[in-house]
């Protein structure tokens, strides 16, 4: 049994859930026939456009084993603090940093670049990490953005930073893999449902076209690119397409390698490339402190 | 023929639970509540396969908390945003349980969050916590346990008890 005082707390979530209002059950089917309509429509439209060769579904890289290669040896795993970027690298104030740590993680670039691929008929197939760490840093809550397009209670995180520790194998092969990845997603419409207003009272497909592309690299490390991924206007999906949201500002990835370290340090969107730069190379010379072979 | 009334009453019957732990994943109903809308037109989409599996309510799940949290700032928050910009006014203001539950939830790390959120909102025995995020199951109790003693700090909940009992 769950003792009091946590009913009382999910009687305070649940409470909260009360507010919800859900599309009918044909809604959700009608809307799913919807899709899958306008999916199949757009396979066919890129196969008799874009020529988009078949090969290209089994492109992508297979998932590599995670043990380092014969003879690779690995004089340190684990992944301290001081690899990761510090608040007093970020030129505004932040709070404290939240820092996870793992063991065989995906590599994930970008989760939206995920969906791409699995719209595209691929799998991402990310890279498999031995280790990692994760951080992410957020504005103080009386520090928030004013770009007017921030919810007044938004999560205002200014900066993530993943870093894994990879297999000598990878070490040759990450990079050539990332560069396929964002070649598939040149361009694509994504298609997902939400509610225009708070109070869940009318829904829409939200569509945009979204893109990717490297813009920069060798930079930074001993391997770097820096990923441009852009997101158009968001229209409304029915036959008007009436514009819901303006094209958002670039927002750029960054990922480097220094020796058997990987970062993926992306920042809060409109932040420009030259920022991004400036911290991707901080955060490679912070990941000397770890890497191997020692820099 | 799908089965249509099997994803109906599969579609009302758990619709509310996912949406409790995706809220308590993220902190955000709306979010919440368009991740778990959006689970469910792909479980649709799939059913004759999703439908199938002896669990499917796990398929929506993560699928939901997958869209829920690997956003940056989604596409839907932003034309929320843009379409009410100058109309602030009518936007609800939050309650104040509202503001303390969102605020405490969001200082939890995520593996306490997602504990909390399956264990007390989806109702699940610690071991399948354990199961379901692949962590031993005095990991679990463990994350369990910070949870619920950082929410009774920041709920000013007091006199809690250990979970130790609670597989």
């Amino acid at each position: 049994m769950r003792p009091d005082d946590d009913i009382s707390l999910v009687e305070r979530v649940q409470q909260e859930l009360r507010a919800a209002r859900w599309l009918d059950t044909a809604e959700v089917r009608a809307v799913a026939r919807r899709r899958s309509r306008l999916r199949a429509a757009a396979v066919a439209v890129g196969v008799a456009v874009l020529s988009i060769p078949l090969m290209a579904v089994v492109a992508l890289p297979s998932r590599q084993a995670t043990t380092p290669a014969e003879g690779g040896a690995i004089t340190r795993a684990e992944i301290p603090f001081e690899a990761l970027l510090q608040p007093e690298d970020l030129p505004m104030e932040v709070d404290a940093p939240t820092v996870n740590a793992g063991l065989a993680e995906p590599i994930v670039i970008n989760p939206e670049l995920a969906r791409c691929l699995e719209a595209k008929g691929m799998s991402p197939d990310w890279d498999t990490s031995r280790y990692s760490r994760s951080q992410f840093m957020t504005r103080p809550d009386e520090v928030r953005g004013e770009d007017g397009m921030a919810l007044k209670d938004d999560l205002s995180i200014v900066l993530i930073q993943d870093v894994y520790r990879i297999t000598p194998e990878m070490e040759r092969t990450l990079f050539a893999g990332i560069d396929r990845r964002v070649e598939h997603c040149l361009a694509w419409e994504s298609i997902e449902i939400g509610s225009i207003n708070d109070d869940m009272t009318e829904w829409a497909d939200f569509h945009a076209m979204q893109s990717w592309a490297v813009v920069d690299r060798q930079f930074a490390g001993d391997e770097s690119v820096l990923i441009r991924h852009t997101v158009g206007e968001t229209r409304r999906g029915d036959a008007n397409g009436e514009v819901l949201a303006a094209p958002m500002p670039p927002n750029v990835i960054a990922v480097v390698r220094v020796g058997d370290l990987v970062t993926v340090v992306g920042v809060e969107s409109g932040t420009s490339e030259s920022e991004l730069r400036r911290l991707a190379t901080i955060a490679a010379g912070r990941l000397c402190v770890a890497a191997n072979p020692a820099c | 023929m799908a089965d249509v009334e099997g994803f109906d009453e599969f579609y009302r019957g758990s619709r509310q639970r996912l949406l409790g732990y995706v809220y308590v994943l993220t902190g955000d109903l709306t979010e919440a509540q368009d991740a778990v809308q959006e689970a469910f037109i792909r479980a649709w989409q799939r059913w004759s396969t999703v439908g199938g599996y002896d669990d499917p309510e796990a398929w929506v799940r993560v699928v939901a908390a997958r869209i829920a949290v690997s956003r940056w700032r989604s596409l839907r928050s932003r034309a929320r945003a843009y379409l009410r910009h100058g109309a602030v006014d009518n936007v609800p203001e939050p309650t104040t349980d509202t503001v303390e539950v969102v605020a405490a939830l969001r200082r939890l790390p995520e593996e306490q969050r997602v504990a909390i959120a399956l264990y007390y909102l989806v109702g699940m025995p610690v071991a399948d916590v354990a199961r379901e995020t692949g962590a031993p199951v005095g990991t679990v109790k463990a994350r369990l346990a910070r949870g619920r003693a950082a929410l009774a700090g920041l709920l000013a909940v007091s006199d809690l008890e250990e979970v130790t009992g609670a597989a």
